[in-house]
């Protein structure tokens, strides 16, 4: 209980220290990450919006679409009035989406541009947070108030933040679908998938940020990542073929990748097992470790250190190894401690068994069942003296007539295990 | 390390440089990609996306490494190992899929100076050939041949179950409605790592529901039978269970528990969390050994033969990672974590059963100290009172281009252990150079130096791997 006490409160310790120390950048301090829409106010129960009500395309589109601008301004323009209601209603009275024609994601002028510059190849946090691409389109609210926008005159403050330059409103980064992303909106959507089933956490929001993402576990959670990984990462991603890999894997990931496998089996399952298993497009742990030993099993472990590591955690051997691995290289490869010496003519080993303690011994019989053969033969005989045939205390004359070359306790019973 | 047959050492050269020549040759997968990307940009995929790409259907690795091993003992070594895996098919695409791992070894000098007191000497030279073949993994997988069914024949693994196992024989996979699966094995264990030997047969049955939306359900019961090693051991275990994550997936939690033989055997707990953005990530899990271990089956057995029975403990495990964006470099990612084990009667703690803390840390630059380059840092310290481990390395990688990495470590092992006496210290040290290259898209090379010194010898490694994939 005492070393759990001392582990919970050392890695208390840690998670402290790490929250102490601030980033001198984070998300929600650069600007154009968060846009400051407040999904809190309007679904709430005073507001009573939905989120049909202004994403009117979600169940329709392929890729859901920004409320068009005007559709905001049915309230905004004039904050007495009643809330929308119907927005497609609303939109035919308008003259329809056309009449708000903007660019949807992907639409945009470009696009390929944008593709070949799409930082989520490099971003460890592809699927967790936005590109630096994907966030350019975000204006501050400062930056696009300076931006004049088309109806300048009738825009409430509240709203200059979302419109670009062209005065339409802009896509989130963090809410923008990826366009290498193979996805339907429409189909979730129609599908009975609920909004806040992927979309967690909005109706507490007051602001766009990398909160509101969808991580690629949200799809996972649904879709059985296995079979999503049997169709191949192009089932999904244009940008992700089998020569792919993950940005985190870029540098040193060879080094650092084993604590990432120690975060438990579910990590592993649902991580790593995406690409990487037998028969699938990529390596899998198995084809890698048979060339690429872990990075502790150096020489040295190979001849020695392995054998105080399995001391510690038996278990973590068990992760590749089982016992016949060690009988079968032992049969062969005797331990290192049976070096030269250890054996005749100086028998090193007969004073590490006995004259340390009864571990050692026990050492000695993990391979030497029953003793060995040699044991029977190696005792060395007392002189035909016949003062031998009687003595009891050896070391009554041998302590100083012919000492032992060895080193010695216990009394005469002690030597005659040997000496018999 | 064992004689080898000159006739034969030939005839595999041969056979070798003549796989790899034809390899060589642009292989139609990679031909066709690169003709797309001449073809100019990708289509706009916004509304509605486009049609899913065709994965291909075949891949495959060869790799040829050869290692050449010095030791200032007057040993030296020199070894090609080869590298085959191959995979077609596409389950849920295709009706039939396949899988193939092989791996070869071939002691270019075998000295037939034994093994005793060499330091170079590897598990296949415990086998008796200069020529060691190993079929890791082979399997045909037939998917709706038969209604709602898949089949797995051949050689696999079986990573579900509630213990690793490798299976030569059949898997078979029958969908009860879109949440249940009911899975049935048979076979014979094959273990990675060692020859093998005869009257091994394992199989089992399972059941995995998807209750509701992140929900994972199984139970497993599986038999295995040992007849030839340690004499006749049969041994039962029933497995069961749990794991749920949130519908973000960034909170996953789990709980599992085995029986052997009727007895609980183990509990585990899990749970695991991440931050939207990926800056914090942390891991707790919980497992407890509940009955003491004594001689089962290979496959359940935790080295009785050589630790003796394993005592029941507790352990806690704790993991942190968190990522700082632009804080050094492009990124600066810092992990660490602690384990602590505890034996249920601390008074029984002994040599093969010990109370123990883990502690390790690590900490990634990226783009430190300047651009495509980056920098790790790693520790890791196991301590059992009279016994210790501590390990240190550090590694700097240099992205030259896109296709070409270099990269350069070190690192640094301090055992302090029972050995002959209590105080047994011994440092290791090694450092290397490697070098990664990608010379075309489908051929890769990999070279390598590296140097390790300890306390008694000192040994040097180079090493040449060339990969083809096709």
């Amino acid at each position: 209980m005492r070393h759990l006490i001392m582990l919970a409160a050392g890695t208390g310790a840690l998670v402290a220290a790490c929250s102490l120390v601030t980033p001198a950048v984070s998300f929600q301090a650069v600007p154009g990450r968060d846009a400051e829409f407040p999904h809190a106010i309007h679904l709430s129960v005073d507001v009573n919006l939905g989120c049909l009500d202004c994403h009117v395309d979600a169940t329709a589109a392929a890729v859901a679409t920004m409320p068009p601008f005007q559709l905001c301004m049915l309230c905004h323009a004039n904050p007495g009035a009643e809330r929308p209601g119907d927005g497609a209603d609303e939109l035919d009275e308008l003259g329809g989406l056309d009449e708000f024609d903007q660019p949807a994601p992907g639409d945009e002028p470009d696009a390929q541009a944008e593709m070949d510059e799409l930082d989520f190849l490099d971003d460890p946090g592809i699927f967790d947070e936005p590109t630096e691409a994907a966030t350019d389109p975000v204006e501050t609210p400062v930056a696009a108030a300076d931006q004049e926008p088309a109806e300048e005159a009738a825009i409430p403050e509240v709203l200059a933040g979302f419109l670009g330059a062209d005065g339409l409103p802009r896509w989130s980064a963090v809410t923008r679908a990826r366009i290498e992303l193979a996805f339907d909106h429409s189909v979730h959507a129609r599908g009975g998938v609920d909004c806040s089933s992927c979309h967690t956490g909005l109706e507490e929001s007051q602001a766009v940020g990398p909160g509101l993402a969808v991580p690629m576990t949200s799809c996972l959670s649904c879709h059985d990542s296995r079979a999503v990984a049997d169709g191949g990462c192009l089932g999904c991603h244009a940008g992700v073929d089998e020569s792919w890999q993950p940005p985190s894997h870029d540098g040193n990931w060879t080094l650092v990748h084993g604590a990432h496998s120690r975060m438990g089996a579910s990590v592993a399952a649902q991580d790593c097992s995406l690409c990487h298993f037998e028969g699938g497009p990529t390596i899998s742990c198995a084809e890698c470790h048979l060339s690429v030993q872990p990075a502790d099993h150096s020489l040295f472990f190979r001849n020695e250190g392995h054998g105080p590591m399995a001391l510690f955690d038996r278990s973590r051997c068990q992760a590749c190894h089982q016992e016949d691995t060690c009988l079968e290289c032992h049969l062969s490869v005797m331990p290192r401690s049976h070096a030269p010496g250890f054996g005749e003519p100086r028998n090193q080993h007969c004073l590490g068994c006995h004259l340390g303690s009864g571990s050692r011994m026990r050492e000695c019989s993990v391979c030497h069942l029953g003793g060995t053969p040699s044991h029977a033969a190696a005792g060395t005989p007392p002189p035909s003296v016949p003062a031998h045939a009687t003595a009891t205390s050896c070391m009554t004359c041998h302590a100083t007539v012919k000492p032992p070359r060895h080193p010695f306790t216990g009394d005469g019973a002690y030597c005659r295990k040997c000496h018999r | 390390m064992r004689p080898v047959s000159g006739p034969t050492r030939v005839a595999r050269c041969l056979i070798a440089t003549g796989i790899c020549s034809a390899l060589l040759l642009p292989s139609p997968v990679h031909a066709a990609q690169d003709v797309a990307a001449e073809q100019g940009p990708v289509e706009d995929r916004a509304l509605p996306p486009a049609p899913l790409r065709e994965f291909p259907s075949f891949h495959g690795r060869l790799s040829l490494r050869y290692q050449w091993r010095d030791s200032d003992r007057e040993q030296s070594d020199q070894d090609l190992f080869q590298y085959l895996s191959l995979d077609f098919g596409r389950a849920g695409r295709d009706a039939v899929t396949g899988a193939l791992l092989a791996r070869g070894v071939w002691d270019l000098d075998g000295d037939g100076l034994g093994t005793f007191g060499r330091s170079l000497t590897s598990l296949e030279d415990a086998r008796g050939s200069s020529y060691d073949v190993r079929l890791q993994t082979a399997w045909l997988g037939f998917h709706e041949l038969i209604p709602a069914t898949e089949l797995r024949v051949g050689r696999q693994p079986l990573f579900d179950t509630p213990i690793l196992l490798h299976l030569d024989g059949l898997l078979a996979s029958v969908a009860a409605g879109e949440r249940v699966e009911l899975i049935a094995y048979g076979g014979r264990p094959y273990h990675y790592w060692s020859a093998g030997h005869g009257g091994e047969a394992a199989g089992g049955v399972a059941a995995e529901v998807l209750p509701w939306r992140g929900a994972r359900a199984r139970v497993d019961w599986m038999h295995l039978r040992d007849a030839t090693l340690f004499g006749d051991r049969r041994d039962s275990l029933a497995g069961a269970r749990f794991d749920q994550a949130t519908a973000d997936g960034r909170l996953r939690g789990s709980a599992a528990a085995t029986w052997l033989d009727g007895e609980t055997r183990d509990l585990d707990l899990g749970g695991f969390w991440t931050e939207a953005d990926g800056s914090w990530t942390v891991d707790l899990q919980l497992h407890a050994l509940m009955s003491r271990q004594s001689a089962n089956t290979l496959e359940f057995d935790s080295f009785t033969a050589i630790l003796l029975d394993e005592l029941p403990y507790r352990e806690g495990r704790m993991s942190v990672a968190r990522r700082f964006a632009d804080l050094v470099g492009d990124a600066l990612v810092v992990n660490a974590g602690a384990y602590g084990r505890v034996l249920r009667d601390p008074a029984a703690a002994s040599e093969f059963n010990r109370e123990y803390q883990r502690y390790w840390a690590g900490t990634t630059f990226e783009g430190f100290p300047v651009a495509d380059t980056s920098l790790a840092l790693t520790a890791d310290w196991w301590d059992s009172g009279t016994d210790s481990i501590l390990t240190s390395a550090a590694e700097f990688e240099w992205r030259a281009t896109s296709a070409t990495r270099f990269s350069v470590g070190s690192g640094w092992s301090l055992y302090r252990y029972d050995f002959f006496s209590r105080f047994e210290r011994t440092g290791v040290r090694d450092h290397y150079l490697r070098l990664h290259t990608e010379l075309s898209a489908a051929l890769r090379l990999r070279a390598e130096v590296s140097y390790e010194e300890d306390d008694l010898e000192t040994w040097t490694t180079a090493a040449l791997q060339l990969e083809i994939s096709f």
